[in-house]
């Protein structure tokens, strides 16, 4: 809803009635600007408490009910002006207008009695009033309805980042957070609709798979193993979910101490040495990340040439020639069975020389084994001749095998030449992964000497006492790195078993399954992990555009600042949820909370959630009571103008543009009301809180 | 495919039982792709590949194990699947080499006689193959550490 106006009579030290405190709005940026002590937090007051009946405690720093609170907001000039046996009456009245154009007027009224100098007898509690205008007057209406409108008003869930005071932004984002962002998708999309479709698919999973296990055991033809199979199966079914939260709480507090190692790091005084140091880390674990790969790799295939380069062959030389001999004898028998009932005797195998060779022996008349001449007629010449004439033997063997003999001594023939290679090839192989092995260690080295470096600019640094914490904080890193390996290695372990377990089951099956039963479980199983990751894509892609969005208003409201002013980056961690992170050119963390614009950061993500999908900032008014207290002077323009563009209606309170001549800058925005407030005394004496009113100016800009 | 490779290409050579929880534990069992048999540190990327090296460090070693008719061998992949073929050809004429096996005969006698004859060739293969797996896994109970040692295998077949 939009709020058309809101007026106070007697609340707080908006002393007299309502016309005399009476704030009309419109769309733009309205602006309420006073000086510290001028009303501008109890205006905000004022708003906050017709909603929920609270007033802000500022000795408590808390917002109270008004049971506790009672006479106490009541104006001190009215409760003074009162006379004894007298009641008065503290309201705050808000006209709002919601996107139907209905108008509701809200009432908010609390009454005291006064009934002695200093006592009061005070209604329990306030009275609400909600009216809806229609048919040319204002309409009550009942009670059950009011929390609905109030609702629409301000929805609770958007509240916090749609009305907030300056003092709290820096803790409306907690930028180390993990869940923090999560909670911001949530109330961003209908992402949460999935997870009702995970449980259902899941429940279903379940089910399907244990109908599958049931139907199994009926057809097993060993029911006492099924049992004991199943039984391993739910057990390392429970390992395996128990592991997995494990390594997620592990991925958790690595990432944590990750961070916080960044943001000790972002302490150092000494920039450039801290520039320096990261790039120069960055380069060797690049290095080293790159050669463990290499050596990986080589290891990889170092294993496998066993086989891909024979190295399996090293020493097989005498079991080829024992096979050569024994080739050399059945070779022998063969042709001399071959050529019994010869008239020519030819002692090499059929097809030996292959026949282009014999053909060209012929053509040359010249034998290519002993190098003889051949001429036509001599009977070397016919020898060759018969060769080419050749016939496979007919009804000699039952079995001739000679050709598959011939390939198996030809194949062994044609390894003997690479076999001689085997132990340089071994070698050569091994030089090269020394040589990886030697440059890891050089960069391993290396790595220690600059973290030592490091570690005595730490202790350099007079800015902070950091180094004992940036040690623990690696140590904890490190510790929870390996009990993550240690975890992944019993959830290696446990699945194999799981795997072997199903396996066993599904041996000791005998007959068909039913395939109903069996593609139920299936299509239950996919819709589970289909659930799992469209969700995950729909978290990401939000994430990816809050970024871009936070990045482009952060953008506007800086773009008149030439320093660096750092850029929101949403990191992801190991655990899939995101942290927003904020970083400098090269990625590095600025979140010390020395970083000026820190608070601009924060306040271009909220307002990012607020201009996003839902696009809240097109529904209701942003309220903001001095939002820019914590911020730079040079960035409270481009906060102004991003506000005033961005949303349909904003009412900020503030002690910017307090001279007149500031006041010229607001012309370049998209501008609602503005108004001037300042205490008043009417009697002159600013001691006296019974004397104080405030005095509300519009200006015309 | 010639009668005889047809027939060594589908012999199905086994391993004894005992050796089965041993095989899982360095080959990739069942086969997979190649990167996976680092992702689960593995050895051998394949059974055979494992039953290969078995063979061949035993014939080097020269040692056998004497099955019985008794010994229920658990058969694996029929050699015809086997990688690279070559090297299967190669293992098939070292188990000709080392055992009774007649070619001459072979080509005399009847299909019977030629079953007995492969056979002869398989029990060999399965004595070289099986006592490889006894002397590695002998080597890797006594040290498991040597799984970790890349060289391991490759130092084996100079040994």
């Amino acid at each position: 809803m939009i709020i058309n106006s809101i007026s106070m009579k007697n609340f707080q030290c908006y002393a007299g009635e309502h016309e005399s405190n009476y704030l009309e709005f419109s769309n733009g940026l309205n602006l309420i600007i006073g000086d510290n002590g001028g009303g501008k937090s109890k205006l905000y007051d004022a708003f906050y408490w017709v909603i929920h009946n609270k007033i802000f405690q500022s000795d408590q720093r808390d917002w109270v009910s008004t049971k506790i609170y009672k006479e106490n907001l009541i104006s001190d000039k009215a409760k003074s002006e009162c006379q004894i046996g007298e009641t008065i009456t503290s309201e705050v009245t808000m006209i709002v207008t919601s996107r139907d154009e209905k108008k509701y007027k809200l009432e908010r009224i609390y009454e005291a009695k006064k009934i002695g100098e200093r006592e009061w007898s005070s209604k329990a509690d306030s009275a609400m009033l909600v009216s809806v205008y229609s048919h040319a007057k204002w309409n009550i209406v009942p009670e059950p309805k009011h929390e609905k409108i109030l609702n629409r008003v301000i929805p609770g869930h958007i509240e916090p980042y749609m009305w907030f005071q300056g003092e709290q932004v820096d803790s409306l984002m907690d930028l180390t957070d993990s869940t923090a962002l999560e909670q911001v998708v949530n109330l961003l999309s209908d992402i949460k609709d999935y997870d009702d479709l995970i449980a259902i698919t899941t429940t279903g999973a379940s089910r399907t798979a244990s109908d599958l296990i049931r139907h199994k055991n009926k057809l097993s033809n060993d029911e006492k193993k099924s049992n004991e199979l199943n039984a391993t199966l739910e057990a390392s079914l429970k390992s395996i979910y128990k592991y997995e939260k494990d390594i997620e709480v592990c991925d958790y507090n690595i990432e944590t101490a990750k961070v916080k190692v960044e943001e000790l790091i972002s302490k150092v005084e000494d920039a450039e040495a801290k520039a320096d140091y990261k790039s120069r880390r960055k380069a060797l674990v690049d290095l080293c990340k790159n050669l463990e790969k290499s050596l990986l790799e080589k290891h990889g295939s170092f294993s496998k040439n066993i086989f891909k380069k024979h190295w399996i062959l090293k020493n097989v030389d005498p079991f080829f020639k024992k096979f050569e001999a024994k080739y050399k004898k059945y070779s022998k028998e063969h042709n001399r069975k071959e050529n019994e009932n010869s008239r020519v005797v030819i002692k090499l195998p059929l097809n030996v020389p292959q026949p282009i060779h014999v053909e060209r022996m012929i053509e040359e008349e010249s034998c290519f084994v002993c190098g003889s001449a051949a001429p036509k007629g001599s009977l070397a010449h016919e020898h060759i001749l018969s060769l080419i004439e050749r016939k496979p033997p007919k009804d000699i063997f039952t079995n001739d095998l000679s050709s598959d003999f011939e390939g198996y001594y030809n194949n062994n023939l044609r390894y003997g030449i690479s076999i001689q290679d085997i132990d340089s090839s071994i070698s050569e192989e091994l030089s090269v992964i020394q040589d990886l092995k030697n440059k890891r260690v050089v960069a391993e080295r290396q790595i220690r000497e600059i973290d030592n470096q490091f570690d005595i600019l730490l202790e350099e640094d007079k800015s902070e006492d950091i180094l004992g914490e940036f040690k623990q904080q690696n140590r904890s890193r490190e510790r929870f790195e390996q009990n993550k390996a240690r975890l992944l290695e019993k959830l290696r372990v446990t699945t194999q078993q799981r795997d072997d377990a199903k396996t066993g089951i599904d041996k000791l099956v005998t007959g068909e399954i039913d395939k109903v039963t069996l593609i139920s479980e299936k299509i239950f199983s996919q819709l589970k992990s289909i659930a799992k990751s469209t969700k995950q894509q729909v978290f990401e892609s939000i994430i990816l555009e809050l970024e871009e969005k936070s990045n482009e208003i952060f953008r506007d409201m800086t773009h008149k600042n030439t320093s660096i002013k750092g850029k929101i980056k949403f990191k992801k961690i190991t655990n899939g949820s995101y942290i927003p992170e904020i970083v400098d050119g090269d990625d590095y963390i600025i979140n010390s909370p020395n970083d000026s614009n820190i608070i601009l950061v924060k306040l271009s993500l909220i307002m990012a959630i607020l201009t996003a999908r839902a696009k809240w900032s097109d529904n209701y008014a942003l309220i903001s009571d001095a939002p820019t207290s914590k911020m730079a002077d040079n960035y409270t323009f481009g906060f102004y103008k991003t506000v005033s563009e961005r949303f349909t209606q904003s009412i900020v309170t503030t002690y910017d543009f307090l001279e007149a001549e500031r006041k010229a800058v607001l012309s370049n925005f998209n501008m609602g009301k503005v108004y001037q407030i300042e205490s008043h005394y009417p009697s002159g004496n600013s001691d006296n809180r019974a004397d104080l009113c405030v005095k509300i100016t519009e200006v015309t800009i | 495919m010639s009668l005889l490779k047809d027939k060594f290409g589908n012999l199905k050579p086994g391993y004894l039982p005992k050796f089965k929880d041993f095989i899982k534990q360095i080959s990739q069992f069942g086969g997979g792709a190649e990167d996976d048999k680092y992702i689960n540190a593995k050895s051998f990327s394949n059974v055979y590949e494992l039953y290969t090296y078995a063979f061949f460090i035993a014939l080097y070693k020269d040692i056998k194990i004497d099955l019985s008719e008794d010994d229920k061998l658990i058969g694996f992949w029929e050699m015809k699947n086997w990688e690279p073929k070559a090297l299967t050809d190669s293992l098939i004429t070292c188990a000709i080499a080392e055992s009774n096996f007649d070619m001459n005969a072979l080509e005399e006698g009847d299909s019977s006689y030629m079953t007995e004859q492969i056979k002869l060739v398989k029990r060999e293969i399965e004595a070289y193959a099986n006592a490889g797996l006894e002397f590695i896994k002998g080597e890797i109970d006594q040290d498991p550490e040597l799984l970790e040692d890349d060289m391991y295998f490759i130092n084996l077949l100079s040994s």
